[in-house]
């Protein structure tokens, strides 16, 4: 509950946002500032090429715009890392020492984000985690180098438990891929609907490979445990199959089903005419967000790559703002100075104010919770709302406790 | 109730039994004749279901039903017939007379090709496919919705194995089948048109890897990771079946299938490792699989490598060369680079020594270097242990696990020996991912620094060659110590080595030991050079990698595995910043090396 | 005193009877040959003395210790040496390093992981391939051998062990005729000096009849005939069931040499 809140004064005095207002100031000229930015382009490619898409589209319009510190451009130099770590671990030393970087960015997958902010945290040069979603990123294994902007498995995972609070659901059955994103949003959750649902208890929980989607025993299991709610961790290619075979089976009717990233664009649109109505997710309806500079973003993504955005590209576009208004605050790129411009930053960004946390260095940009609804052939997301990451941070105990601070 | 919940999860494993068997009968038929070990199995697999979810819609949007369904399957599994077939003809043909293992190592880099062939052509997003006309609904049994497409899908298992029994008895393609499984010379001598016949049975397996493939997509959505997951239980199914044995692969398929669909009701975490359990366990009872028979040690995997051979001044020189000057002339990212290659380069070495001289094939070398880096990690961050301190215990710790292994392995031989090795490192990684008190999980221990003096990379650099030189050295001189010299006349001929009163058997796991120990050694290394450590560090393609290294070095000279990681590891270095499409490159890379110098990078050197 | 004692031994392969109630002795210095159509069990025999195989029954001493649960190397280190009917050698070797090989694997030091291999057996290996022959071919490599050669090369490792015990399967197959008195003459020579008993199986029955000093007949895996090979040459039995036909030859033209 307890999350820190900037007093209104810092915010103002954070400098305006970039914005798609037509350019008046000069273009931007001279020695460009270079960010290492490195990420699973050919792995994850659903997730990591819009993402990269909107990281370019928002660099030359900040450039259109003056760049930075003075009129410098931005200039995003993207690696793949390998999709492991000892890869991107070695992109991360890479991009560091040969290509003048002023500091790193990006990564998906967790372990790899945890390498790379373990080449940060020694070679002491900032790196800002945008995707990752590891608690342990923030909490255990975070340092003093390392920043995330997405918003973390525990907080997404407390936006689902927030929406069933005291509702009389009280058997809840898990379902979560195995491996470590799986496992701790499923630790998360039994905290947490104990917290939100008293009397809550779990009464099965199933963790199927990822990558090998044979969902015929794994819903039998859960239905079996007659559970009145069901947490899903599953995504992606493991998603489909579960859906599928849960619908089929009759094992999400007259259930509460909580889940994780379901409504995010990349993961709802291959489900098609099959998204599971009724489910409560996490997600991006990004078509129906009428904030202004949201909007405008939307229309020029659209416009330029003939896609609607994923959450990718909200989170790439996001992310060059916040690179902005830490580089208006810093005047250098000095790592120190950057850091320290960082925490507590606000930023304003296309869908609102966004802050660096100083005690975690974790933003508090939210998600987008709401109930999957089957319209057109395909699901959309509907009586949602934007959850301010703000209210579902760590408690600062626990920071401290897990950051020994 | 409960009578309705068991059979609904009988149902969903022996649906799941046989999906599987059908991609698992191509992969054992391909071998049985071609004695080919197909990676791209699993590719296959996939490129059926892209197929499929690519000509399903439009064929059923035209007539739905479900002959129009079985229709558009057969016809996504003749598509990638025709694309094994022609990998058969411009790859496989032109290396049928080089060691097996190239073999393996050509098959692994088409699965980079076609990784990245399927990204261009169907996009980075999961495609579900349609919907199996009049199956799409569940059945009500004994009070139990069950899917009817698993009913379905149950039937066709048996349907195929009893068409695959009668082209196998009733034709003359199946019986030359027959005959190439149990022995080849044989069918060679009858002046059969052997490379018809392979092309044929590697159509087949392609065919049958397609069928597989695109009857998922009604359950599975065609994904660009399905490859990985698919190979390594056909695989498994293959092996617990015994290798080349149709029956055996339906009887495997049907065990698996029915052990994960209980299995997971005990032990819900239990499906990383399940399958390799299984492999492990029926290898340990049955060596030859449940129907497989008994197979002489495969010298084919290694006819034709020669042993490494004794040292060469010269080599050394140019090696502490490299590294001084790599050490005091260049940037901290080469120092970085060189490191991670000489790590590569005693790992790779290691698996020469047990590969060429001990004739054990393995495919779970990693194993030993991600225990290695585990220890040191491990000691180093969680203990307090000094680094020096780490660094012993990473090849102690690691050659006590070989050590373990090799007691449990050396007395199998071939491609079962190297499909339990296999197993073994899957279950080792599966430790690594699961134990996440202890180890991290897959996010793996961060924080692990070299001591003061070391902690500039030059310095550790020239740590790492003080180390993994020597080792490399010393390991030179055991190939022409009596150990190493009495290990390869063992591989050649155990029955002479044992006749001769030799204790094979101990001098395997011995020499399992020393290459579990030094790899532990490159792994101890690696842990301090990138400061964290993961359980990618032992996974399959991790191994996979070593593997090429040696093989496209080459074992006809000691610089063989070093040229191997130097190159390797430098073309990924390479190629990875230039493109998305690196995985693309580094394939042919690999298909290009194996089509050039069937021998190894070093082989060609020495004949140039 | 016997060096080799077989009481009894069977073996089943699913339908067949390889081997039936086989009984033998070998004194040091015997030359002592099994004989029989293919297929009787002669190499399965072999495998059941050597420890390649277990025997479903019966029992095996060697050097007057019991044996028959022993395994091939520890037969080894009782004294006994044997060839293959399909030459086992070490392939990649060259001759002269395969017979180093060997001698090292009979002093018995294949831990030692840092002294030298090759050399210091170099004298010994090649005063084994002059025995054999092969002195001519040390530094050729075992793979390009002719098989004659090969069968040779191996004997070399068989007699690297010094044997008190020597079993030959088809020691001479794929040699020419003249050769293979040699290489008899070679063992009986050994036999003799050495008071190494030799058990060996031979298709040509010139060797037979010019070297045994006993001979046992074989059919159908168990011993129709035993004794000296007058006595075989001689016996009703032996002629109609072994020699029948085709072997009848071959025992006439071994008279005429004998
Ligand atoms: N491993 C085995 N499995 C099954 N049957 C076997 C096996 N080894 C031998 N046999 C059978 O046992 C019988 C005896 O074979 P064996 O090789 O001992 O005969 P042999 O007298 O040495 O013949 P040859 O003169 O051709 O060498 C044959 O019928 C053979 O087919
Ligand atoms: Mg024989």
């Amino acid at each position: 509950m307890t999350c820190l809140r900037l007093p209104r004064r810092a915010a103002l005095l954070a400098l305006p946002a970039l914005a798609l207002r037509p350019a008046a100031a000069q273009p931007a000229r001279g020695e460009p500032v270079r960010i290492g930015e490195l990420n699973s382009y050919a792995r994850m490619a659903a997730f990591a090429v819009p993402y990269r898409n909107a990281i370019q589209m928002a660099q030359e319009e900040v450039n259109a715009e003056g760049g930075v510190l003075g009129g410098r451009p931005l200039e995003f130099v993207f690696r793949d890392d390998g999709a492991t770590p000892s890869d991107g671990a070695r992109v991360a030393e890479d991009l560091l020492t040969r290509e003048n970087v002023a500091f790193i960015a990006g990564t998906f997958l967790s372990n790899v984000g945890l390498a790379v902010a373990d080449v940060a945290a020694r070679r002491r040069r900032l790196f800002l985690a945008t995707e990752p979603l590891t608690d342990a990123l923030t909490m255990a294994q975070g340092n003093p180098y390392t920043f995330r902007i997405r918003p973390s498995t525990f907080m997404q995972t407390r936006m689902l438990a927030e929406a069933v609070r005291g509702r009389p659901v009280r058997r809840w059955a898990i379902v979560a891929p195995n491996y470590e994103y799986g496992q701790s949003a499923a630790a998360a959750f039994k905290r947490l609907i104990a917290e939100a649902i008293p009397g809550a208890e779990i009464v099965a929980e199933q963790y199927p490979a990822l990558g090998r989607p044979d969902a015929g025993p794994t819903v039998g299991a859960l239905s079996r445990a007659r559970p009145e709610g069901i947490f899903n961790v599953l995504f992606g290619a493991d998603l489909i199959p579960f859906v599928r075979e849960g619908q089929i089976r009759g094992l999400f009717e007259n259930r509460t089903v909580l889940s994780l990233l379901t409504g995010e664009p990349e993961y709802l649109l291959p489900l098609g005419a099959e998204a599971p109505g009724g489910w409560i997710v996490t997600g991006y309806p990004a078509e129906q967000i009428e904030l202004p500079a949201h909007r405008r973003f939307f229309d020029a993504y659209r416009a330029r790559f003939q896609d609607t955005p994923r959450l990718g590209s909200l989170l790439g576009y996001v992310t060059v703002q916040m690179v902005k208004a830490m580089l208006d605050r810093a005047r250098s790129t000095d790592t120190d100075a950057m850091i320290a411009a960082l925490r507590g930053l606000v930023t304003e960004t296309i869908v609102g104010p966004v802050t660096m946390r100083v005690l975690d260095q974790q933003s508090t940009l939210g998600a987008w919770v709401g109930e999957i609804a089957l319209e057109g052939g395909r699901g959309v997301m509907r009586n949602w709302r934007y959850e301010d990451g703000a209210n579902h941070m760590f408690p600062e105990a626990e920071v401290r406790a897990a950051r020994r601070l | 109730m409960e009578w309705g919940f068991w059979l609904a999860q009988a149902v969903s494993g022996l649906a799941g039994a046989s999906a599987l068997f059908l991609t698992a009968a191509g992969l054992t038929l391909v071998f049985g004749v071609c004695r080919i070990v197909n990676f791209a199995h699993g590719s296959f697999a996939m490129v059926g279901a892209y197929v499929a979810v690519t000509l399903l819609p439009p064929l059923l949007a035209w007539s739905p039903s479900l002959s129009v369904f079985l229709l558009g399957a057969v016809l996504s599994a003749l598509a990638v017939a025709a694309l094994g077939a022609a990998v058969e003809l411009l790859l496989l043909r032109r290396i049928y007379r080089v060691p097996e293992l190239f073999q393996l190592l050509a098959t692994f880099g088409l699965v980079l090709v076609i990784q990245d062939g399927v990204l261009q052509l169907w996009g980075p997003e999961d495609i579900p496919g349609p919907r199996a006309p009049g199956l799409g609904h569940g059945v009500a049994i004994l009070g139990e919705r069950i899917p009817a497409y698993d009913l379905f899908l149950i039937a066709v298992g048996p349907v195929v194995l009893a068409l695959l029994t009668l082209l196998l008895r009733a034709t003359r393609f199946g019986l030359l089948i027959q005959a190439a499984t149990r022995d080849r010379e044989m069918v060679a001598a009858l002046g059969v048109n052997q490379a018809l016949l392979f092309t044929g049975v590697f159509a087949l397996g392609a065919f049958l890897a397609g069928l597989g493939g695109a009857l998922q997509v009604p359950r599975i959505p065609a994904s660009g990771g399905m490859d990985l997951p698919i190979i390594a239980e056909a695989f498994v199914v293959t092996v617990v079946g015994g290798m080349g044995s149709v029956p055996g692969a339906f009887l495997a398929s049907v065990l698996i299938g029915l052990l994960q669909a209980f299995g997971i009701l005990a032990f819900p975490k239990i499906t990383l490792v399940l399958v390799f359990l299984v492999m492990a366990a029926v290898l340990m009872l049955r060596p030859q699989g449940l129907l497989g028979r008994p197979e002489p040690p495969a010298r084919g995997a290694i006819e034709g490598l020669a042993a490494l051979p004794p040292p060469s001044p010269p080599l050394r020189a140019l090696a502490v060369a490299a590294i001084l000057a790599v050490a005091f002339l260049s940037d901290d990212y080469l120092r970085k680079v060189a490191t991670e290659m000489l790590v590569l380069a005693i790992a790779a070495f290691s698996l020469g020594f047990l590969i060429a001289n001990a004739g054990i094939v393995s495919f779970g070398h990693a194993a030993f270097l991600g225990a290695g880096a585990y220890a040191a990690a491990l000691l180093s961050v969680r203990a307090g242990w000094p680094m020096e301190a780490a660094l012993a215990a990473g090849p102690l710790f690691a050659g006590t696990l070989a050590l373990l292994f090799g007691a449990a392995l050396a007395r199998m031989g071939g491609i079962y020996l190297a499909m339990l090795t296999l197993a073994f490192a899957q279950i080792t990684h599966a430790v690594a991912f699961q134990w996440v008190e202890l180890t991290g999980g897959d996010n793996g221990i961060v924080g692990v620094r070299p001591a003061w003096w070391a902690s500039d990379r030059a310095s550790y650099l020239l740590l790492a060659a003080a180390l993994v030189l020597p080792a490399i050295w010393a390991l030179r001189r055991v190939l022409s110590a009596p150990f190493g010299v009495l290990l390869r006349a063992a591989r050649d001929s155990e029955p002479r080595a044992l006749a001769l009163g030799l204790p094979v058997v101990a001098m395997r796991v011995a020499a399992f030991a020393l290459a579990g120990a030094l790899a532990g050694l490159g792994g101890a290394v690696f842990a301090f050079s990138r400061g964290s450590v993961d359980p990618t560090l032992l996974a399959i393609p991790q191994s996979v990698d070593l593997l090429a290294m040696l093989l496209l070095g080459g074992v006809q000279a000691v610089a063989g595995p070093l040229l191997g990681a130097v190159a390797l590891h430098g073309l990924k270095d390479a190629v990875m910043p230039l493109t998305d499409l690196w995985r693309l490159f580094l394939g042919l890379a690999i298909l290009l090396l194996v089509l050039a110098f069937p021998r190894g990078l070093a082989g060609a050197w020495r004949r140039a | 005193m016997t060096i080799l004692l077989v009481e009894n031994v069977s073996k089943r392969f699913g339908g067949v009877q390889a081997v039936a109630g086989v009984s033998l002795s070998l004194a040091p210095q015997e030359m002592l040959a099994v004989i029989g159509p293919n297929g009787a069990g002669k190499s399965t025999l072999f495998n059941l003395i050597g420890g390649q195989l277990p025997p479903d029954s019966g029992r095996v001493v060697i050097a007057g210790r019991e044996a028959t649960r022993l395994p091939v190397a520890a037969r080894a280190r009782l004294g006994m040496g044997r060839t293959f009917q399909i030459a086992e050698t070490f392939r990649s070797f060259t001759a002269q390093q395969a017979v180093e090989a060997a001698l090292l694997a009979a002093r018995g030091a294949p831990f030692r992981l840092f002294a030298r291999a090759f050399g210091p057996h170099a004298a010994e290996a090649r005063a084994l391939l002059a025995e054999v022959g092969m002195e001519e071919a040390a530094a050729t490599p075992v793979s390009t051998l002719a098989y004659g050669d090969v069968k040779r090369v191996e004997l070399a490792l068989a007699l690297a062990a010094a044997p008190r015990l020597l079993l030959m399967d088809e020691p001479t197959a794929g040699m020419a005729p003249a050769e293979r008195g040699a290489l008899m003459r070679l063992v009986r020579g050994l036999a003799r000096g050495r008071g190494m008993g030799v058990l060996f199986t031979e298709h040509d029955m010139d060797s037979v009849f010019a070297f045994a000093d006993r001979i046992l007949v074989m059919v159908r895996g168990a011993v129709i005939a035993a004794g000296a090979p007058e006595a075989v040459r001689a016996d009703p039995a032996v002629r109609e069931a072994y020699l029948g036909k085709a072997g009848l030859a071959a025992a006439l033209r071994a008279r005429r040499h004998g």
